[in-house]
């Protein structure tokens, strides 16, 4: 990177040209942020020329149109299609040979065994499942990360579609680290949809995790920017970090709130193995129980009435969570089947 | 922008001069976005800016072995495509003077040079919102078509000023003061509409 002082002399001309800078301009980063910041901040008087240019660049790049690799591909294909027309037509001459049938027999083995086995690389769709307590983090083909809490499914297409678009299907919870993945253009990227039952997610390259079970689904967004569709209506509204958005049964709209850093962790631990509680009510306690250890607890006693449970649990280890559970309110837990009741010690 | 560098170019020119098809689509591959997005921004028609794009590569193809090594293979298609579109234009509208002689002073370029609107998930990937989206939209909007496509050629080809001159025909003079008047009105809008402030603080704090 260039000294400060370099930049002394620039104008919006130079700023237009300079490498870095149409390189954060098209793809802006924070540590590149702190770097124009400190430039403006010690050189005032290049404050006007910066802001001109950018905005300049951003006019050029937002203007940008991409096109698709298979419309580019397709134009090239008409370029050679008219250039073999020009030509004169090239003689072709026949031989004939013979081939052992055998030859035929093997080459027709060959082919459908790489018939299946191209089937299985291209086509194949995977469904990652996890059970209870069990947590599952993928790896999808351009290297972004998923990780599943317990009793979650993530369907994913085979690499062909992915090629198409880069989409997934979840149910339960996931938590996302998307790659930016730039376009065939240099200045767009391909976006990457999670399709869930209430909202289509759609994001560039961002960090954010998502809850949807039956009764409600939810996206917290922790990094970069996201847009989310309702598959119904189509509407589409954006997100800044830090956003909640929930969805659920009862109510058509999605309600919208900020979330401080602290209260975020109660949605997003769970993928450090924590399963954490904020003075969670006994409704709550059971639900979560159900969706992630997948045991119905059965809270009659009166002494779990109007109670609160704060704590943490370990998502893999349902003993120990059971015993947390149950050392708190100072009872027993014992089980059955997939009911787990509690007797007083 | 510009993610080549020149011995690769070069390189590549020679393959594609001594007849390698492979070269050649690599070469289109390359340019072929650019191409089009500058054509299209001087025509509207997407299937005219395709018809000229296509005489471009064939006539490249030909004229291969006849062909110095240009400076910047950029430069060359760009400014092949220019004059194709230019004397498309000529046959479609006889009658109609504009296009590139100097009548801007009387207001009525007929080139448009003008551009849609992004998609959405664009102004995300650039970080731009609503209020930003409005400001450029309005900056664009004081720019001169002719300017608007200076900068186009400066900003995503890399073209000299010299180039630049040679692509759009106009002289050296003329593209330096378009560019300064393009700069100038952009300051004065941005003084106007007071958003300065407003952005360089948001953005320094």
């Amino acid at each position: 990177m260039k000294l400060y002082a370099d930049y002394a002399p620039f104008d919006a001309d130079n700023f237009l040209t300079e490498p870095l800078f149409r390189e954060w301009v098209a793809r802006p980063t924070p540590e590149i942020d702190a770097y124009w910041q400190g430039l403006l901040k010690t050189h005032t008087h290049l404050r006007g020329p910066f802001e001109q240019a950018r905005l300049l660049a951003q006019g050029m790049l937002s203007t940008w149109m991409p096109f698709s690799e298979t419309y580019t591909n397709a134009l090239f294909l008409k370029v050679q299609a008219e250039l073999s027309a020009d030509q004169p037509p090239v003689q072709t001459t026949r031989r004939v040979q013979f081939i052992p049938k055998w030859v035929y027999g093997a080459a027709a083995s060959l082919l459908l065994v790489l018939g299946l086995g191209g089937y299985w690389y291209f086509f194949r769709e995977q469904l990652i499942r996890t059970g209870n307590a069990e947590l599952a983090t993928v790896t999808l083909y351009d290297g972004s990360m998923v990780t599943l809490n317990a009793n979650s499914q993530l369907r994913l297409p085979g690499r062909l579609d992915w090629r198409k678009q880069r989409q997934v299907w979840l149910s339960g919870e996931g938590s996302f680290a998307v790659h930016r993945q730039p376009n065939d253009q240099a200045s767009s990227f391909r976006k990457f949809t999670v399709h869930t039952h209430r909202a289509d997610v759609v994001v560039l390259g961002t960090h954010f995790t998502i809850y949807t079970r039956p009764q409600r689904t939810q996206v917290l967004l922790e990094e970069g920017r996201i847009a989310l569709t309702d598959p119904a209506t189509h509407k589409t509204q954006t997100m800044q970090p830090g956003q909640l958005v929930n969805y659920t049964v009862e109510e058509p709209a999605p309600l919208v709130t900020q979330l401080a850093p602290e209260r975020q962790r109660t949605m997003t631990a769970w993928r450090e193995n924590r399963l954490v509680f904020d003075y969670a009510s006994m409704t709550e306690l059971t639900q979560r129980f159900r969706e992630v250890y997948g045991l119905e607890l059965v809270l009659r006693d009166e002494t779990f009435a109007g109670q609160e449970f704060r704590g943490e649990l370990p998502v893999d280890n349902l003993d120990k969570a059971l015993l947390i559970v149950a050392e708190t309110f100072g009872m027993n837990p014992i089980r059955q089947g997939d009911q787990i009741y509690f007797v007083p010690k | 922008m510009n993610t080549r560098t020149r011995a690769e170019e070069q390189q590549l020119w020679h393959e594609f001069q001594s007849g390698s098809q492979h070269a050649f689509q690599q070469i289109h591959q390359y340019h072929i976005g650019h191409l089009l997005n500058y054509g299209l921004r001087l025509n509207g028609s997407l299937s005219t800016v395709e018809d000229c794009i296509q005489d471009v590569f064939v006539e490249l193809w030909h004229y291969r072995q006849k062909l110095a090594q240009p400076a910047s293979v950029r430069f060359y298609l760009l400014r092949a495509l220019r004059n194709r579109l230019r004397a498309q234009y000529r046959r479609d509208q006889p009658f109609v003077s504009g296009w590139d002689d100097d009548g801007e002073q009387a207001g009525q370029n007929r080139l448009p040079f003008d551009t849609e609107p992004s998609a959405e998930e664009q102004l995300i990937a650039l970080d731009i919102d609503a209020d930003r989206k409005a400001l450029i939209h309005q900056a664009l909007q004081t720019l001169t078509a002719r300017q608007r496509e200076i900068i186009y050629l400066r900003y995503f080809n890399d073209l000299t000023y010299e180039q630049i001159c040679e692509v759009m025909q106009i002289n050296y003079q003329t593209a330096r003061s378009q560019i300064y008047t393009a700069l100038k009105m952009i300051r004065k809008n941005l003084k106007d509409s007071n958003i300065s402030s407003i952005l360089i603080i948001y953005f320094l704090f």
